[in-house]
This record gives structure tokens, sequence and C-alpha cells, in this order.
């Protein structure tokens, strides 16, 4: 795939780094290595440097230790952000990320984190780091999966069910705004976990809007979920509640929540400007970046902005060569669809400043029959749109009143929402889980099972040969974020699914325990907590995500 | 910028067009260029840097507005172009976009014509400096963001 690997860490673990090259030189002996490390606490120079490696360097995976910094939510929701941002640029948009944390209560503490979608799998640190090395090795590369071959408890048909962690961008008296990686249809009554305050026990929700992109996010998709309340007459059950009790919950909270003012989209594929703007902030205005837009426009269907900056890359669509049909090139007839857009929305008319465009406002404004839009033939540079994002704040933001759409701060772990979903569990081991299902999952989603813990997965192309079932699809995915004392559980409930063959997928310890007693009793052979590591898995060639939804 | 003259070129196919917009535009600048191809049009600019401003027709005999516009960039020659519209001129002001117009002039009806092309000689008078540039599309940014408040 390529001569040379380049990995880079972000964290202060020395140690960590140290094994970190030492299993990429030994693994990737015939490439050149480079692995570089930007040093996390009290580096002021953060985020310059984070971004200066990203556009330099743009390594193959980055790996984000934040176990130093779990209590510093402005330094991390400054590094979130930044990587939201750059994630929106294709040119980074494939760069597996990966979370490390030093313990199962720091990542908890900031599981925000994870419901931001940019990372694609989180590590406990400890004496497992070699299965993350392999597992962020193979979902960087997709190649020469040499896994270790563990003890499986395979041929299982349990039903079940498991959640997709996912965010709630924004909230009304009415629905729930939310980003995810799996698709929601609909009218469908979906099932979800929130975590916005006790009373909160609504579980059902009707969807009632969805696309196919993420605005705030890095998720593949955005929806709508109605909060089906109790009418004035109908009685108050453990899951229902009145409209009145979560409007009362959104007022006393008013000061918690962000109040979304205004929206400036700006759409560009300048990397010294991506450089730049990662640094800006203002909490006024609710910036969407991206290199390109994508066909259908529904970035600017839902978040109407204000403003519209667009950066021309090329005014001639057929010099534009682009590997997914969907992304639109930054060209003269791309401003087309946005104008034409626009122009279905009665009263909706947003300033669009465009640069690197030769000709003049007066020009364009003709040919569009759209007086506001104005041309610079500049490059677009961070300079002048902070210039025009200045003017826009006191002549514009100023004067209006904010939306009724309140927002979750990046760092707040009550965005969270759950969405559950059936499956058929089919196979598992210590490392990774088997499972049917009957919609699509896109790989590198990460999902959560609640058995026999919270069990984190990231879904995968498979190492070993699944098939689908019928209509079924079958999905592979790598277990992650475990403990060492979880590993030892997980351990038995491997075994005791495959010595017990249950109906069910649920762990019951004491069960468990009287389960294997037996079975060791009755068994000349000795079961081991330690994995059968035996013969190596043949190496396979990686295409799977190359014809499957990905998020990489 | 070669001079402070004031130097433009007209190029239409149709002659009574021409000396309409020659005796309009006569008091207002010091030399008038005339063409009545692109191909014509062409060879003058290549061979007069000093023409400042550039009036065109779009459909012509022999080589089109378009095609004039495409080659006169192909040759580094970025002086603003005016185009005279019509009906059924929609697509040809698209792609003339992509070429960089100064601004489109709806034919025969020339009653803005001054005002463009005063604006056009302005423009092609300054040096373009970035920081000139920047200032301009503030400018333009702000009057428009006041407009739109008035609204």
């Amino acid at each position: 795939m390529t001569d040379e690997r380049k990995i880079l860490y972000v964290g202060d673990d020395d140690i960590f780094f140290k094994d970190l090259k030492v299993f990429y030189d030994k693994k990737c002996s015939r490439d050149k290595v480079a692995c570089e490390q930007i040093i996390i606490t009290d580096n002021s120079n953060l985020i310059c440097e984070l971004s200066t490696t990203f556009v330099k360097t743009r390594p193959h995976l980055c790996i984000l230790d934040f176990s130093k910094i779990s209590q510093d939510s402005k330094l991390i929701s400054d590094i979130i952000s930044y990587l939201l941002i750059i994630k929106k640029h294709h040119l980074f948009r494939s760069i597996p990320l990966f979370g490390l944390f030093t313990s199962l209560e720091e990542f908890n503490n900031i599981k925000f984190i994870t419901a931001s979608g940019i990372i694609v799998y989180s590590h406990i640190k400890g004496e497992n780091d070699d299965t993350f090395f392999h597992d962020s090795f193979y979902i960087a590369y997709e190649e020469n999966a040499k896994f270790p071959k563990y003890a499986i408890a395979d041929h299982l048909a349990l039903n079940h069910y498991f959640h997709a962690p996912s965010t709630i961008t924004g909230l009304n008296g009415d629905a729930l705004q939310i980003e995810s990686d799996i698709e929601a249809k609909i009218d469908e009554d979906i099932e979800a976990k929130t975590n916005l305050f006790p009373e909160f026990k609504i579980k059902k929700f009707d969807v009632s809007f969805k696309e196919e992109s993420s605005i705030y996010y890095d998720y593949l998709y955005n929806a709508e979920f109605r909060i089906p309340f109790a009418g004035p007459w109908d009685e108050i059950t453990e899951d229902t509640m009145q409209k009145d009790t979560f409007e009362t919950w959104i007022d006393f909270n008013r000061e918690q929540l962000r109040s979304v003012y205004s929206s400036v989209l700006i759409v560009t594929n300048s990397l010294p400007f991506l450089t730049d703007f990662s640094k800006y902030q203002n909490p006024k205005i609710s910036f969407y970046f991206t290199s390109h837009l994508h066909s259908g426009l529904e970035i600017i269907k839902i978040l109407k902005p204000n403003l519209v900056i667009f950066s021309f890359d090329n005014l001639h669509d057929e010099d534009e060569k682009f590997n997914i049909p969907q992304r639109l090139p930054n060209s003269l007839n791309t401003l087309t669809q946005i104008v034409t857009l626009i122009r279905t929305f009665p009263g909706y008319i947003p300033v669009i400043v465009t640069f690197n465009n030769p000709s003049s406002s007066e020009a364009i404004q003709k040919v569009y029959g759209y007086n506001s839009i104005i041309s610079s033939p500049a490059e677009i540079s961070m300079n002048l749109v902070k210039q025009l994002l200045d003017n826009f704040e006191k002549n514009y933001i100023a004067k209006i009143e904010p939306d009724q759409t309140y927002k979750f701060h990046l760092v707040d772990n009550r965005r969270i929402i759950e969405i559950k979903r059936n499956t058929t569990i089919t196979s598992l081991t210590e490392h990774e889980i088997t499972f049917l299902c009957d919609f699509e999952i896109p790989f590198y989603t990460t999902i959560k099972f609640d058995q026999p813990f919270d069990l984190y997965v990231t879904v995968v192309p498979s190492i070993r040969q699944i098939d689908n079932q019928g209509s079924l699809k079958h999905y592979m995915g790598f277990i992650h974020t475990v403990s060492e004392v979880q590993l030892q559980t997980l351990r038995q409930f491997v075994n005791y699914l495959l010595f017990k063959r249950p109906k069910e997928f649920l762990f019951d310890i004491k069960l468990i325990d009287e389960e294997l007693q037996k079975q060791i009793k009755a068994a000349p052979r000795v079961i081991n907590d330690e994995p059968q590591k035996v013969d190596k898995v043949s190496e396979i060639k990686r295409e799977a995500s190359a014809s499957h939804k990905s998020k990489l | 910028m070669t001079t402070e003259k004031k130097v433009i070129l007209i190029v239409d196919d149709e002659i009574h067009i021409v000396e309409i917009l020659k005796t309009m535009l006569t008091p207002f600048v010091d030399a008038i260029f005339t063409a009545y191809n692109g191909l014509e049009a062409l060879n003058l600019v290549k061979k007069h840097p000093e023409i400042d401003v550039i009036l065109s027709d779009i459909k012509m005999p022999v080589m089109d507005g378009m095609t004039f516009i495409k080659n006169a960039r192909e040759a580094k020659i970025d002086k603003p172009f005016i185009f005279f519209t019509g009906y059924g001129s929609e697509q040809y002001m698209m792609d003339a976009l992509k070429y960089g117009a100064f601004d489109f002039l709806n034919k025969p009806h020339f009653e803005s014509l001054e005002e463009i092309v005063l604006k056009a000689l302005n423009h092609a008078k300054k040096t373009n400096s970035s920081s000139k540039q920047d200032r301009e599309t503030i400018t333009a940014y702000q009057k428009l963001i006041k407009s739109k408040r008035a609204e």
C-alpha cells in the first residue's frame, strides 16, 4: 500500500511512544517508518503544532493520549474542535484517530470525546497495548492482519441489541437534533437512551427528519427525533413526560446551553486557510467548515447559514476529478446550485462572499440575479475572513434574536444519546465479535453492547470469512476500551458461551461460575483464562472498505 | 496599467452598434479601437497593451466573444471585459464568469454604459495589490450588510 508509514502520537507517555515505535519498526521492517510525537502538556502551541503537522505530514493514523489532560476540559475542547474542523477537509477525512485513556473511570468522565464521532477506537493503556497496536495498524492500513487466534464461541445465534453512541446537536421544546453513524428512517419509532436529566425517561422517539451528512460532529447522518410528550389528560407513566416539564428544564439550564445566533458556512480547499481558521474561535457564531459541499447541498438546507464564504478552487468543473461522486467541486456550477437552492426558500437571503473569483461582484450579481453576492479575486485568507466575521458579528448578529434551538457545549456529557438497534450475535472472542443486522453499519462505526459489561466495539472489515445470511448483513467488530479486570470477565464470558451454549447473550456471574465449574469438572481439558494464541490467520487483501460505506 | 490615457476597445459585428457606442463614449475616453469579430480584437489587444477596457459582443462570426476572452486570458491579458448581452445569453454569461467578466450590458439598451465603462477604467488603472483587493472586498461587504440591515 505504501512504502512509508507515518504515525502521529499526541501525548507525553515516552514509554508508550517507544513501544509504538518498536511495534512499527518490527511490523513494517521493509518500509520507512516515521513516528512523530507532539507533547501535549504545557504546550501552549499545541493546536498550531497539531495543525502544522497534519498539513505537512498527513499522518496515516493519529493517537491522542488524553491521560494527562483528562481534567482540562478547555484543552480537550480545543483539541476536539480542531480535529472536527480538519476532519471536514477531504485530505484528512480518512485519517483514523485513536484515543488513549489511563482508566475506565477516566474514559467515562470524558465520554463526550467518543460521542464526537472522531475517535474510531479507544484504548485503556496497560498490558494490552500490543492488541491496540495491531488493531490500530489494521484500521489505518487495512492490510497484513496477523492477529492471534483467540478462543472463540462461534455458531451462536443470540438475539440481542447494541447501542450506537451518538450526539445531540441541538434541542428545542419539541425535538432533539442528533448526529449518528447509523441511518435512522423517517417515521421510524426509534429507541434511545439519553443522559439529559433524571426525570427525562422517554426512550422512544419519532424520526421526523434525516439527512446523509453531519453538521457539527464527525458522523455520517443527522436526524431529528421528535419527543412524544404525554398529552394533558394522559397518565404519566415511567417512560413518559409532559412537555411543560421539559421546557422548564430548558429554561433552568439556559445558561449552560449555547444559544445559536447565526451560522456561517465556509467552503474552501485551502490548507493555509485551514491552518489559520482552526485557531479562530467565536462562540456567537456557529461555524460549518468543509473543503467541499456534497450533492443535494443538505448542509445549506439544514443550516440555512446567514453568511456563505465560498472559495473557488477551479472555475471549470471539467478539470475536477473526484473519487467520491457526491462531492462537488468548488466551481461555478456548484455556486449556481447554491444560489438556485437559496432562492427556493422565501425570505432567506444570505450574503455570499466568493474568493479566487476573477469576475466582478456586479457581473456575478447580474448573472445570478442575486444582489447579496460579492466577489474577491484574492485567495481566501484568515485575515480577510476575520474582518468579514467581525463585521458580521457587529452589524448583523448583534441585531438578531438567538434561535430557539439550544446546543450543548462540546465537553458536556449530557449531549450523549445512545441509539438502540437489534442484532443477532454469531460469535465472540476476547478480541472480536460478529453479528447480523438487517441494516447497514458503516465501517469504523463505534457501537456498544451491554454484555458482559459496556463492551465498546468498532465495526471493521472482517479479518475472517463471514457470510451474509439472506438479507441479514454479517459484521465484525474489534472490542476495545477494556480494562485488565474486564478482560478476565470477557474471557469467562467467552468460555461460558462456548461451553454452555446459552439461549441469551447475558452475563450472570453467578450462573457463569457454576456452569464453568461443572464444565471444568466434566471436561478433561483445562480452560485457561489466557487466550489460546495459536496459528496466525492468513493475511487478507484489504478491499472490503472500498466497496462498503465507511467512515474513513 | 500602461498609460494615464483612457483607451477602450469596442468589438461587435454590427457596424451601427460600434458607431453608436463610439459616439456615446468619445467624451469620456482618450482613444477608441474597434474590431468586428473576436479574432480581430484578439490581435488588437495583443498588439496594443495600452487598451484598458474591452467591450465585446458575445455572438460574432469568425471568433465569438467567449473564445475571444478565453484566448485573451490564456495570453495573460487580464483587462476588464464588458459583454453585451441579450435574450438567450444566460449560458454565455455564465461561461464568461469562468474567465473573469467585469460586467454585462443589455444590448441595445445602453443606459448604464457610461457608469460601467468608467468603473471598468477606474478598475483597470488601479494597481491591484492584494491589500487593495481586500479593502475593496470589505467595502463591498460592508455596503451589502448595511443595505441588508436597512431592509
